[in-house]
């Protein structure tokens, strides 16, 4: 998805909490994020960080010149676990 | 139909290969049996990436998001089908003033609790009309896009979903997508 929009000449930048996944298909630039699967932008609510992963975000398109680069972000799930099947999800789980 | 413009060399190998794994990934599907269903799945790979520079600041940008969290709005927008076996590779094209709260959730294979409680956390349309308020993108786009990410039928979501979207942003004028996978 992301490759092909930025073929069509938009500039793309992608989350991933699933560093391993993501530079499988290689997208243009991605930002890599600590959230459990479900929630890319971190606890429901939390307004502020929200917007400082969006601000991160977007500026990472001025920044990453390579095809293929990744900014990593350094902020936490701060909420209980988000139970999935059972089972909490940690950083780095995906199903 | 819009054309694939990204590399599509790899689409026919990949329809191949997935017409050998299908036959023995169905049963397992069948049965929620993801975790051995996908270990033989053709993964796409790709060594290369396609590469816009940045025409200009990301403040004079018009920015468009794509989620995959199979977003749709009840009552106007067919439901995904969540439920079918090589999930579902379409789209919804959703104005940047939906109300996230009335959004409904058609990815049956992620835990909804988080989005649904605040929409943002996988479709950030209010903190984006936050950010161009604040001068920090030029434009929201008026059009926005959602999937739903379970899909295993991966070349046509490139060859006929991908395209389509991308079009759909370029005759809208933008600039930068967003693409947020759930």
């Amino acid at each position: 998805m992301q490759r092909e929009i930025e073929a069509w000449g938009i500039s793309t930048i992608s989350l991933s909490n699933n560093p391993a996944a993501t530079a499988r298909v290689n997208p243009p630039r991605w930002v890599h994020v600590r959230f459990p699967r479900g929630s890319m932008l971190g606890e429901p609510g939390n307004r502020d960080k929200q917007l400082a992963v969006l601000r991160e975000t977007l500026a990472a398109l001025e920044t990453i010149r390579e095809p293929g680069g990744h900014v990593s972000l350094p902020y936490r799930w701060e909420a209980p676990p988000v139970m999935w099947r059972g089972k909490p999800l940690v950083e780095g789980s995906y199903t | 139909m819009p054309p694939v413009k990204s590399d599509a060399r790899w689409l026919a190998e990949f329809r191949s290969q997935y017409a050998a794994w299908w036959p023995e990934a169905e049963p397992l599907i069948a049965q929620h049996q993801y975790g051995p269903a996908f270990k033989t799945y053709p993964w796409p790979t790709f060594a290369e990436t396609p590469w816009t520079p940045l025409g200009k600041p990301v403040a004079q940008s018009t920015v468009a998001v794509v989620t995959t969290g199979g977003l749709y709005r009840p009552g106007i927008d067919p439901p995904f089908g969540g439920e079918a076996p090589e999930g579902d590779w379409g789209f919804r094209a959703l104005p940047r003033d939906v109300d996230l709260s009335g959004l409904a959730i058609g990815h049956p294979h992620f835990a909804h609790e988080v989005a649904e409680a605040d929409m943002n956390t996988i479709f950030p349309l209010r903190r984006l009309a936050e950010l161009e308020a604040a001068g920090v993108i030029g434009r929201l786009a008026p059009t926005h896009y959602s999937t739903m990410g379970y899909v295993t039928r991966a070349a046509d979501l490139a060859a006929e979903t991908a395209p389509a979207i991308a079009a759909g942003m370029k005759a809208e004028g933008v600039d930068v997508a967003l693409v947020i996978p759930v």
